[in-house]
């Protein structure tokens, strides 16, 4: 026997099934552009009316046509292609990164740019203005004006080594400040993920969500940093039983359930930068992301590495060693050529010194012309500062053997640059094309990995749009058909009125 | 397979595509109006670190030529004073034989003195010449004048008499000290300077300095002659032509026909010698006007290689550019298509 009312609960049903299907039509196009908002929908099931569910047995027939339910509402998400996203974005990240800093370094280092007659801004102008203004000396030796512009020039080099030194090594510590400042913010996100995993759990455990229907808003939150945490390093995710996930980054456990890591960053005595986890201390920066890339390149000495902070990238480092051995070779020639005195056999005891590593102390710039040079304090020394004459041997004469040797050595002849364990040899001006074609390579390298990479992120970001995103059409779609619904169970509400109303008042009624 | 299109896949497509085309104008631009093909080595690698050589090449080239040039007027300047002081001699020899054939009278005698002492004067004066107030016959003496003659008439160069003077193991000397400022001055002409220890490889650059040692001659020689009594005498003489010709003036004087004979045939091997440095400046200035004419060649072929190598062709990227902007221009206005209309825009 069918019950009375029965009809008015399956419409009663119906009804509130439509709404909440509307109310989430709704939701979800108010949340259309939300950043990383997934689509939800209600999860409509007919209810069922089986006897397996009763200790007594039924008859099923009577109880059919109970109307419907709604389970819950989902989200729309395929957790294959955040996997997919995560893992390439932080690939993404690291290029980007890299193609910043070594661009800036190719900033620094810039050598082809039109600037002064053709040569540049770089240290190619510098060796050409020098080799420029010893040609005309060496044609006239005796001639104090040239002497002057050829002392002028060794000047202009000098500075120009230790201005492109000192804005390689500013561009490295804004690099620095900004590493640190994206050490804060992976921090900031690893708590903030680890919070919602706690509330998200709360919720689970009292709310009565399931692990199909969760709170749909904080995980939503939660992805978001989760993607962001990606362009950090690599991030492998693990759901919890409790609605909380695991992240491992960079193969590290960073965040479990409500506990999360702490990355520090550290500055070495050599200049290098560490950055470990606070609980083990073990590195953090060790597969793909901004972390790895930051450090990488911070510390980068090539194959000249000599600590184990440092790394096999071409980076800061790198190419500051090449500009102190530059320096170096420069100071080496420029004090070993010109002869100042003489034994008698004509031998030479000493030579005169036209560079050394300037000091600056008590206030006073001293140059030491029997010091190891740098790039950052090689400086013209003293007496050809006070004199440029002094580098004249003989006003009367215009024997000029040792001021072709000494042009021959700084423009023409090959020299041997060793760096450490790489070595060149070539003329100055090949050993400024040498390093200047790597960076280029690097730079061209991560550009184009970065391009490629961003393309087949950008696809998997419109593929995940394709699952989770918002289409306007199919939630109109949507809002037509349960509208459709609310108006067709409120004229079958009104029918089974209309039936137990011939029921109630008209059967068995008389006149 | 059917894909769902949400609009914000739509719209990062469309922006995406949007700033790529962007860039891609933009840097056409960049071109066109610069006339560069790159600004980093990283647009080019290997076209950036070429055109860093190319622009080595350029300058130094350039300088090269300025050497070239300078060395060759300097030669000239050399050789000059050396054709004059050849001609002087000839010209001395030609009066010499009038003396030894003629008349010996007291009058001739003085005139033929005077003429000769008149030669001798203008020999030094050439053979301190000038080039931009430097002079180019001393060696490497530029400032004081390097020919004198001391107090009692020898030929001096730097202080040193001339016929003292010895060449050892390359290198003037006069009795074991060196001659001041006869080493050589150096100029590069692009031939990869190799100096060791102070001392040019000749091979590797340019000599301008001009010794006027080996054209004028030094050191002493023996002549040997027959006076009237037919006895042989031996006579040390210089080997330079200033002194040579002082020996005959006093050998006119003293009526002594037969030294002068001697003298005579003497200055005509010194002449010899003077005029095979002559021809040999010559070929030295011949040797740098080829010189120049090569760099100049090289020049313009740099200049082409800079071009090709840092430099666009305008018509191609200005067909870039226009193509670029076309597309971007379609891209803009596609803008209004992109936010498609839906199914909510035609419902009532």
């Amino acid at each position: 026997m069918r019950p009375t009312f029965m009809g008015f609960e399956s419409s009663k049903t119906a009804l509130f099934a439509s709404q909440k299907a509307l109310d989430i039509v709704g939701h979800n196009f108010a949340n259309m552009s939300s950043e990383g908002y997934t689509r939800q929908r209600t999860d409509q099931v007919a209810v069922e009316s089986y006897s397996y569910k009763n200790r007594v047995s039924i008859n099923a027939m009577n109880y059919n046509g109970l109307g419907t339910n709604v389970n819950g509402v989902s989200q729309v998400r395929d957790q294959r292609l955040d996997t997919a996203f995560r893992n390439i974005y932080s690939e993404t990240s690291y290029y980007n990164k890299s193609n910043a800093m070594l661009a800036d370094i190719e900033n620094v280092l810039s050598e082809v740019d039109i600037g002064i007659e053709g040569n540049g801004y770089g240290l190619s102008w510098g060796i050409k203005q020098m080799y420029s203004a010893l040609e005309d000396f060496a044609s006239n030796v005796n001639v104090g004006g040239d002497a002057s512009i050829f002392a002028e020039s060794v000047k202009n080099i000098t500075t120009l080594l230790n201005h492109i030194s000192r804005t390689l090594t500013d561009t490295a510590d804004t690099y620095k400040m900004e590493l640190q400042s994206e050490v804060n913010d992976a921090n900031t996100m690893l708590t903030k993920v680890a919070d919602l995993n706690k509330q998200i759990s709360e919720m689970m455990s009292t709310n009565g969500y399931t692990n199909q229907y969760g709170p749909n808003e904080l995980i939503d939150k939660r992805n978001v940093l989760l993607d962001q945490l990606s362009s950090f390093g690599k991030l492998v995710v693990s759901n919890n039983a409790d609605g909380s996930v695991n992240v491992t980054m960079n193969g590290h456990m960073c965040i479990e359930g409500k506990n999360a890591d702490k990355i520090n960053y550290h500055e070495n005595s050599n200049g290098t930068v560490s950055l470990t986890w606070k609980s083990d201390g073990t590195a953090s920066d060790t597969d793909y992301g901004t972390l790895k890339a930051s450090t990488e390149i911070l510390n980068g000495r090539g194959n000249n590495i000599s600590s184990g902070t440092e790394t096999t990238i071409r980076g800061f480092q790198y190419y500051e060693d090449y500009l102190d051995t530059f320096a170096g070779k420069l100071a080496e020639i420029l004090n070993n050529t010109l002869p100042e005195t003489k034994d008698a056999d004509g031998n030479v005891l000493t030579y005169k010194k036209l560079v050394g590593e300037s000091d600056y102390s008590n206030g006073k710039i001293s140059v030491y012309t029997d010091k190891y040079v740098t790039a950052k304090n090689i400086a013209i020394s003293d007496d050809l500062a006070e004199n440029p004459s002094y580098i004249i041997y003989d006003k009367n004469s215009s024997e000029n053997a040792y001021m072709v040797e000494l042009l021959g050595k700084l423009s023409i002849n090959t020299q041997t640059f060793s760096n450490g364990v790489e070595t060149f040899t070539g003329t100055f001006q090949d050993y400024i094309a040498d390093y200047v074609g790597k960076l280029g390579s690097d730079v061209q390298y991560a550009s184009s990995r970065y391009e490629s990479c961003n393309k087949y992120s950008e696809q998997l970001l419109n593929e995940r749009d394709g699952i989770s995103g918002v289409s306007e059409t199919e939630e109109t779609m949507s809002m037509l058909t349960h509208n459709k619904a609310f108006q067709a169970a409120a004229k079958v509400m009104t029918a089974m009125d209309e039936l137990l109303d011939v029921i109630v008042n008209q059967i068995g009624a008389l006149g | 397979m059917s894909i769902r299109i949400t609009q914000n896949s739509v719209n990062r497509s469309y922006l995406s595509n949007l700033s790529n085309s962007q860039y891609s104008m933009n840097t056409a631009m960049d071109k066109v109006q610069s006339g560069r093909a790159f600004t980093k080595v990283s647009e080019n690698v290997s076209a950036g670190t070429k055109a860093l050589n190319i622009r080595s090449k350029i300058y130094k080239n350039e300088q090269v030529r300025d050497n070239v040039a300078v060395a060759n007027e300097q030669l000239t300047v050399a050789e000059d004073s050396l054709v004059s002081i050849n001609e002087i001699v000839g010209n001395i020899r030609a009066e010499v034989l009038k003396v030894l054939n003629g008349t010996n009278t007291k009058v001739g005698e003085e005139i033929y003195t005077t003429v000769l002492q008149n030669s001798k004067d203008s020999i030094l004066k050439l053979a301190n010449c000038k080039y931009n107030d430097k002079y180019i016959m001393g060696g490497t003496n530029i400032k004081t004048q390097p020919y004198t003659v001391d107090a009692n008439g020898k030929f001096q160069f730097n202080g040193v008499n001339v016929e003292d003077i010895e060449l050892k193991n390359g290198k003037f000397e006069s009795n074991g000290t060196s001659v001041p400022y006869s080493s050589d001055t150096y100029i590069d002409i692009g031939l990869d300077i190799c100096v060791v220890n102070g001392v040019v490889d000749p091979r590797t650059a340019y000599k301008v300095s001009v010794s006027g040692l080996d054209s004028l001659g030094y050191g002493k020689s023996d002549i040997t002659y027959k006076d009237m009594s037919d006895n042989e005498k031996t006579y040390e003489v210089s080997n330079n032509v200033y002194d040579v010709i002082t020996d005959m003036s006093k050998a006119i004087e003293d009526g002594d026909m037969d030294k002068l004979s001697a003298l005579y045939d003497h200055l005509g091997n010194c002449a010899n010698k003077l005029a095979t440095n002559v021809s040999d400046i010559g070929m030295r200035c011949s040797f740098l006007d080829a010189t120049l004419s090569r760099l100049e060649n090289e020049s313009l072929s740099l200049s082409q290689m800079q071009k090709d190598t840092e430099g666009i062709d305008d018509a191609t990227e200005i067909m870039n550019y226009m193509n670029y902007k076309y597309a971007w221009n379609l891209t803009m206005q596609f803008g209004s298509n992109v936010i498609p209309q839906s199914l909510m825009d035609f419902i009532r």
